[in-house]
């Protein structure tokens, strides 16, 4: 349990100081004295002229001393493992970000209020929808085509849907007069809604959709990996979530508060929500394990990950490559292995 | 139960939209992919009849359809922009219609320009030329440079309407939405109805048909993973039930250590390692053959044909099958040691049976329930994992094609091998709930009480 978390600190740890700790340039440099950086090469520079594959403990031509090997290409394996490692920690913690962003909210409104816990007039209801559906349609319609950026479109997207849900907002107060079974407040079907979408997101083939989105893109970016991972991957925080809520929702300190005249949102994010963070670390751990392995698997079919990019995968497909050089098949997958058992063994 | 079955078509639908999408976003022109493989000369040789070809058979194809039942659009924007075939030329039209707001002058520029570019006889070359640049270009300065090469008797007419298109500006159109409905004639029907009817379109690499080229992959991925998923169940149950019933004994704590780390090491990597130490000669130690499924020899006896095969399969169908033996062997332990602290085991101890009938008999029929389920989300992982092992054994399969086709962009083939995964996929699930539901009479007589 223990070397679980020490490793995945180091892991944090060496990602965070892998400029100082793989490079070229002397750390330090003056007339008498040069500190060198414990691995003094860089991960991407390649050194054709240099030993190429080299077992590990070979020396390089200046005498600096290539520790885990070198590659088909003279590049070195301990700074590869370096680079390996930040985009690995990169990977996963972005990932964790996005998973966190769309699951959190998601998977505890459908816990918490289920279907009828969030009680809405329906008139007011009937107004918010109608105002994203039409505001996002008028902006796909006129303004995506004037759009200069991403950015800009979204910012005018919100915009559109702001001034439509306030105009059927208004239209909806007058047609209360003629219509009262408007002002009925029924319950908000999040419950339903919630597992509708993760159903439908979870029918889809995870690493195949991967696969096929990243060779469909010009340039492979570490970015849109991250993005994609969190797209597919958030629907298991989201399901535990709901059901640690729909669990908590029920405990006696809930009901009390409630009495006490607390507001449902602050009952929710203040007061139930922190009772599931506990067990949510152990799932995010685990998503983060899957999600460095799904982006070690791409970048060892070569799939999305940008060429010059060293990463363990990639240094796994070259070991194919050439059988004889074992330090680049057992190091980095090593290195994998150790990161994906610490994510699981905080599981339990 | 019933809900999953209302979600069945509904994931599909999307996931054949999602495909479509791809093949519509995909870089590449399928048009021209179609005139490479008749054999239809390049552009250089003469520009005018590979149009005319072109126009032919995209409209044969049905690329003149508009792209979906309705298409959002503006007030700037026709509802006939789709019936310019050709991707770039149709992109410069409706980047000069946004800019403009005024769809009568552009289209008159548009004819214009198409005239001397391809139809008018006796225009000077570098008029041609130039025409056929505006034909791709949108940005003003560009038009008007080249306007300027123009000169003559040539570009008067292109020249009128662009001055035409200039004056008439009125760019606010574009904030005018219009929902455009074009019923059944659209390309996503189309692709719709031929994946209904079995058409999953040809191959853009070697002109073959998809389906045929999937039915060639499919028997050997599907004998891959049927016998790694027969092992898994054949070693899992009873290593799970005897985990179990002799907990934290060293038996139990070994295997709870080894499935710990079966469940984490990555496979392709463990495939990595036999494939580079054991099919190789690099370290002495090439024993097993290093690609394909093996060609028994057709006079050979069952013996030979078994001993080849399954020395080409060894290692591969080990790869695949212990991360999921070790994942389902955890769950079973759990799940039995949770019915073994259930009364009615003392009780069937009590009546005098042993302890193997009573772990048998009783708790494997209550504890094997979430085997099942598991079977649900194992079959598409199994296919995921099968891309990684076969591309590492080179195992000509499904996922190796995936992957092939994945790199040279072959998106008919990819499309329809990611329909046939989510399809293998929703089904693994709603085959996990149906057998949930008939395996458990409790579910079956709670159904019925609520009723």
């Amino acid at each position: 349990m223990r070397w679980a978390y020490c490793f995945l600190a180091l892991l944090i740890g060496v990602a965070l100081l892998s400029p100082w700790l793989a490079t070229e340039q002397p750390l330090y440099q003056s007339d008498s004295v040069v500190i060198r950086a414990p691995i003094p090469f860089d991960a991407q520079a390649t050194a054709l002229a240099g030993p190429r594959n080299a077992a590990p403990g070979t020396r390089a031509a200046d005498g600096r001393r290539h520790w885990l090997g070198t590659d088909r290409l003279g590049r070195d394996t301990a700074a590869g493992l370096v680079a390996g490692t930040r985009v690995a920690v990169l990977v996963g913690t972005g990932s964790l970000l996005i998973v966190l962003l769309l699951g959190v909210p998601l998977g505890a409104v459908a816990g918490f209020f289920g279907d009828g816990g969030l009680r809405v007039a329906r008139g007011r209801q009937l107004a918010i929808a109608l105002g994203v559906v039409l505001g996002s349609m008028y902006a796909g319609a006129s303004l995506w085509i004037i759009a200069r950026s991403g950015g800009e479109f979204v910012l005018w997207w919100g915009c559109t849907v702001g001034v439509f849900v306030a105009a059927c907002w208004l239209v909806q107060r007058v047609l209360l007069r003629w219509l009262p079974a408007l002002r009925r407040p029924v319950g908000v079907p999040c419950d339903r809604l919630v597992l509708l979408l993760i159903e439908v997101v979870s029918s889809v083939p995870g690493l195949i959709v991967l696969i096929a989105v990243l060779a469909l893109v010009r340039t492979p970016s570490l970015l849109l990996i991250v993005l994609i991972i969190g797209l597919i991957g958030w629907t298991s925080i989201a399901r535990f979530l709901r059901a640690e809520l729909l669990r908590i929702r029920e405990l006696p300190y809930i009901a009390a508060a409630r009495i006490t005249g607390v507001g449902e949102w602050r009952l929710l994010w203040r007061h139930a929500l922190p009772n599931a963070i506990g067990p949510l670390v152990v799932v995010a751990a685990f998503f983060v394990g899957s999600s460095i392995l799904a982006e070690a698997m791409l970048s060892f079919l070569g799939v999305g990950v940008p060429a010059e990019q060293v990463t363990w995968g990639s240094m796994l497909q070259q070991s194919r490559a050439r059988p004889q050089a074992w330090w680049l098949a057992v190091f980095p997958g090593l290195l994998l292995t150790l990161t994906v058992l610490a994510c699981n063994r905080l599981r339990r | 139960m019933l809900r999953r079955l209302l979600y069945l078509p509904l994931s599909l639908l999307l996931l054949s939209l999602l495909c479509f999408a791809f093949m519509q976003l995909s870089p590449g022109d399928p048009v021209e992919q179609r005139m490479a493989m008749q054999g239809t000369r390049a552009m250089s040789q003469d520009p005018a009849a590979y149009f005319t070809r072109y126009r032919r058979l995209a409209t044969e194809l049905g690329y003149d359809l508009p792209p979906f039942y309705l298409t959002l659009s503006n007030a700037s924007l026709p509802d006939t922009l789709h019936r310019i075939v050709v991707a770039t030329q149709r992109r410069t039209v409706r980047a000069l219609a946004v800019r403009y707001g005024n769809w009568p002058a552009t289209q008159q520029y548009y004819r214009a320009v198409l005239r001397l570019a391809y139809h008018l006889p006796g225009a000077r070359d570098a008029s041609i030329t130039a025409a056929r640049k505006l034909l791709t270009h949108s940005a003003p300065a560009f038009i008007t440079r080249e306007l300027a090469v123009l000169g003559g008797a040539d570009g008067r007419d292109i020249r009128a309407a662009f001055t035409a298109l200039v004056a008439g500006a009125s760019p606010s159109t574009t904030l005018w939405p219009r929902v455009i409905w074009h019923g059944t004639a659209n390309q996503y029907h189309r692709y719709l109805m031929g994946l209904l009817r079995g058409e999953l379109g040809i191959s853009y690499t070697d002109r073959r048909p998809v389906a045929q080229k999937i039915a060639r992959a499919l028997p050997r991925t599907a004998l891959l993973n049927g016998l790694a998923l027969f092992l898994v169940y054949l070693l899992a149950v009873p290593l799970g039930m005897y985990m179990a019933y002799y907990r934290d004994s060293t038996f139990d704590r070994a295997a709870t250590f080894l499935t710990f780390l079966g469940f984490g090491i990555p496979s392709f990597w463990v495939a990595t390692l036999l494939a580079n130490f054991l099919t190789t000669p690099a370290f002495g130690m090439d024993y097993f053959p290093s690609m394909g499924y093996g060609d028994v020899p057709p006079g050979a006896g069952w013996w030979m044909g078994l001993r080849i095969t399954s020395s080409h399969l060894l290692l591969p169908v080990a790869c695949l099958t212990y991360p999921s033996l070790a994942y389902v062997a955890r769950h079973l332990r759990a799940a039995a040691l949770l019915q073994l602290r259930q009364p009615y085991v003392n009780t069937a101890l009590m009546k005098g049976m042993t302890g193997a009938q009573v772990l048998w008999r009783h708790v494997f029929r209550n504890a094997a329930f979430p085997l099942v389920t598991l079977l649900g989300g194992l079959l598409p992982a199994l296919l995921a994992g099968s891309v990684l092992i076969e591309q590492v054994f080179n195992l000509p399969g499904m996922g190796r094609l995936l992957y092939t086709s994945a790199l040279a962009r072959d998106w008919p083939v990819v499309t329809a091998l990611v329909l046939l995964n989510g399809l293998v996929t929703v089904l693994g699930l709603l085959l996990a709930d149906i057998g949930y539901l008939l395996l458990d009479p409790r579910l079956r007589l709670e159904k019925r009480r609520q009723l």
